[in-house]
């Protein structure tokens, strides 16, 4: 499966979009070894890799389109890799914090982070660092046993507003309704 | 994250019923969860706060979105003050429910509820001794009158001694809340004094509305031995005695009457008066007549009271009705689920409320009064003997599972055994036996059930898992009924699961109570109103012994716990110095603050904590930790 023009993406209708955050919520926890209370006591923060945002008076999410990867070309280290539905993926473990793809990023959607707690802890990973680049990957490491995409922020919608989908149409709608395209 | 299916309840004769609600195309409790999923992140961090209508405001936990609300309440605020009002309604719960017996008893007491009397004029004594009201030489109509005078007082007293509060707590604990400023001076106002301090630009120091919530607590205890204590007084403490639970105790050839709710008032009355109107249900062809059934805390207080079978648990409420058995369905008050009437529709039961306020949309209305109770509970009986008639053969389907189940360990029931044992210090045997370590310690298991949790099974999971380590186990509420209907209140549970030190102090105290084998593992303490009588228990052993409760080796658990009642009694538990686990994930975790003060600092202020495990068999070991810790400091 290496048709990449077609990849899978994640597309909000901001139509059903309530704007609750549920999906930050399980975005943060499906990435993160803890869960709400498990990080509260241990002073984790939770780090979401979408974010909700109000365009006009509709709200909806925001999270990389998984487009044809200008982040891949621009890593140094070879952390980000296409994967095999063409999901876009960042070793956040080898990550060096070096902000290259997000620059290359023509849709703002990587998110230069200090580096969480919980990855310091990882020894072997490639050099110090401060900053750790995180975006959205599809929750491609929680797929299942027989390769389904099970993505966390579609899991927790309460109004089932978050799908995936492959339909370009929609990808330009995304993009046209925060301000992408024209 | 999908969650593996798994079954909804480890009660087999509910999961019979879930099935049939299938076939039957009538929705449940589980379905309706089902259809909620994925609920909201930020209520369930506690973020989400809706006081005032610049709102509602919603704190990011992940940290990138707004740290404060509009009026600049941070994320401890919120939590902390939405904590308290939950606690408040709890109280305000068990408050109305206290101050309802009392005033009945005021009304027996100058003869305007002939109805009622006096059932247990011991008890009567024993309740004005412990409230300082002297008994010589006085009619028992006039000690009534006083015991529900100085009750009743204590709703709204500004002054002097609340009484109460000083026939329940620990010397030493009221000493403790004192020095913390933290000891309520009576009822009603803790309440009202809680609610006005989450006002809009009230408190916004989360640390003091939490010792708010503890000074709401100190109160919530002393009301609940007051709900608890004048019921016995009406109506009998409770004995033991043997009954059936699970939804098996419906009767194919019987008008089936199931009581729901929380107020012994009605149910009684309801008892007494369907005893006299077996004949006609015989004519209507209910060969055996007017078969009574009790559901959530009304069932478990004629469960104590008088042996009556207990057909559901608050999540299993809806599927007594789907056996297509039940003509009514009389409910009370508290944890009656507004879609009781929704499932009712789908067959022939007449659901009937009872209190002018707690009506049930779609209900039908029988107003409930003490001066006039017979009356209503005749109309009751009545509706109910119309409803058979409609009964459809074809739709009824009633498991026959049938489970024994022994009920009525009340503080008096229990100190009675113990008595035989040691008539002049009843309470030093069982002090030997956890100093011998034959019973390494108590957990008393409190709450509701909670779709969260497959029904039952954390109770009946943790209770095995306690009872093999020799640790006795007490239940009231929701959790006595859970394990009433999975054997674990019979001799053969003791025999089956207890521990060896455990099954031979229970051997011995079914010898002297002359019951035909052990006593049974869990002992059912009564209603979840009725955790006070654990409380007493507790102090008769931490005071002999000079202490207070917060050096027993004694937990509380409420594995499946839901209601806001719950939670207050949750931390009133912690509050007079006790563990208390809770299988839920609170409403708390998006305040740092808020969950390591519940679930760690407050143990060095006060002795008793939170602790939140998931999983009942490491939460029985979490428990069992706890206890082997005060062991440790007690030397034994």
């Amino acid at each position: 499966m290496n048709d990449v023009l077609s990849n899978v993406f994640i597309y909000t209708d901001p139509e059903r979009c309530m704007g609750c955050h549920s999906c930050e919520l399980a975005c943060a926890t499906a990435h993160s070894t803890y869960d709400l209370h498990s990080a509260v006591l241990n002073g984790i923060t939770l780090l979401s890799r979408n974010k909700v945002v109000k365009v006009a008076d509709v709200t909806t999410t925001s999270q990389c389109v998984q487009c044809k990867a200008p982040c891949l070309d621009a890593c140094p280290f070879d952390v980000i890799t296409r994967e095999a539905i063409g999901a876009i993926k960042i070793d956040e473990t080898n990550c060096t914090g070096c902000k290259l793809c997000s620059k290359a990023c023509p849709y703002d959607c990587i998110t230069m982070m200090p580096l969480p707690l919980e990855l310091q802890a990882i020894p072997g990973s490639k050099k110090k660092k401060k900053f750790v680049a995180l975006k959205c990957d599809l929750c491609f490491d929680l797929r299942g046993e027989d390769g389904t995409i099970n993505s966390a922020c579609i899991q927790a919608c309460p109004t089932k507003a978050i799908t995936l989908t492959r339909d370009p149409a929609l990808r330009t709608k995304n993009l046209t309704l925060t301000g992408y395209l024209a | 994250m999908i969650q593996a299916s798994h079954p909804k309840s480890v009660d087999i004769t509910a999961q019979q019923m879930i099935f049939k609600a299938e076939l039957d195309k009538v929705e449940t409790v589980w379905d309706r969860h089902a259809a909620m999923q994925p609920q909201c992140g930020f209520g369930e961090t506690g973020l989400c706060c809706r006081v005032c209508w610049k709102g509602p405001c919603r704190i990011d936990p992940l940290g990138n979105g707004p740290k404060v609300g509009i009026c600049g309440a941070t994320a401890d605020v919120i939590v902390a003050r939405n904590l308290l009002r939950s606690f408040c309604v709890g109280a305000s719960a068990h408050t109305e429910h206290a101050r309802h017996i009392a005033h009945t008893l005021y009304e027996l007491s100058q003869n305007n509820a002939p109805a009622y009397s006096i059932k247990d004029e011991a008890k009567l004594i024993d309740v004005a001794k412990r409230l300082k009201i002297s008994t010589e030489d006085k009619e028992i109509l006039d000690i009534a009158k006083e015991v529900a005078e100085v009750s009743m007082a204590d709703f709204g007293k500004h002054h002097g001694e609340f009484a109460w509060l000083n026939a329940v707590l620990n010397p030493l604990r009221k000493e403790k809340l004192a020095s913390l400023g933290i000891l309520p001076h009576n009822l009603d106002s803790v309440v009202v004094n809680g609610l006005s301090r989450t006002h809009v630009g009230s408190e916004s120091d989360p640390m003091n509305l939490l010792l708010a919530a503890a000074r709401l607590a100190a109160a919530d205890v002393s009301v609940m031995a007051m709900g608890t204590e004048l019921s016995d007084v009406l109506f009998g403490t409770p004995m033991p005695s043997l009954t059936t639970a699970n939804l098996s105790v419906l009767k194919k050839d019987a008008v089936n009457i199931a009581l729901h709710g929380h107020n012994p008032l009605l149910c009684e009355i309801v008892c007494d008066v369907a005893a006299t109107m077996q004949e006609e249900a015989k004519k209507l062809g209910a060969k055996e007549g007017i078969n009574i059934v009790g559901v959530c805390c009304t069932g478990n207080e004629m469960m104590m009271r008088h042996g009556v079978p207990l057909a559901a648990n608050y999540l299993s409420q809806e599927l007594t009705m789907i056996t297509g058995a039940v003509e009514a369905m009389v409910v009370d008050t508290q944890c009656i689920m507004p879609a009781v009437v929704e499932t009712a529709s789908h067959y022939h039961t007449q659901v009937i409320s009872t209190m002018d306020d707690n009506k049930i949309f779609g209900a039908t209305h029988v107003s409930f009064h003490p001066e006039s109770a017979v009356e209503g509970a005749k109309q009751i009986v009545r509706l109910a003997l119309e409803a058979y008639k409609r009964r459809n053969p074809d739709k009824v389907d009633i498991p026959n599972h049938v489970q024994q189940a022994m009920g009525g360990f009340s503080y008096e029931a229990i100190t009675a055994v113990l008595k035989k044992l040691d008539n002049e210090n009843p309470i030093k045997p069982l002090i030997d036996q956890i100093a011998g370590g034959n019973i390494q310690g108590v957990v008393l298991f409190g709450g509701c059930s909670n779709t969260k949790v497959v029904h039952d099974f954390n109770y009946v999971t943790m209770s095995r898992e306690l009872i093999k380590r020799n640790v006795l186990v007490l239940a009231t509420g929701c959790a006595a009924g859970a394990l009433a209907k999975s054997g674990m209140q019979t001799s053969q549970a003791t025999l089956d699961y207890a521990g060896d030190g455990l099954k031979a102090v229970l051997a011995a105290l079914g010898d002297a109570a002359g019951t035909a084998g052990p006593l049974p593992p869990v002992l059912n303490m009564g209603s979840c109103v009725d955790n006070t009588r654990a409380v007493r228990l507790a102090n008769d052993i931490a005071m002999t012994l000079g202490v207070d409760l917060d050096m027993l080796p004694v937990c509380v658990s409420a594995p499946e716990l839901m209601s806001e009642k719950a939670q207050i009694i949750g931390t009133w538990a912690a509050v007079i110095g006790l563990p208390v686990h809770i299988g839920v994930v609170p409403h708390v975790t998006g305040s740092s603050l808020v969950t390591k003060f519940l679930t760690q600092d407050m143990e060095e202020v006060l002795g008793g904590k939170f602790i939140v495990e998931l999983d009942p068999i490491e939460a029985a070991n979490k428990l069992y930790g706890e206890i082997q810790k005060r062991r440790q400091k007690l030397g034994i």
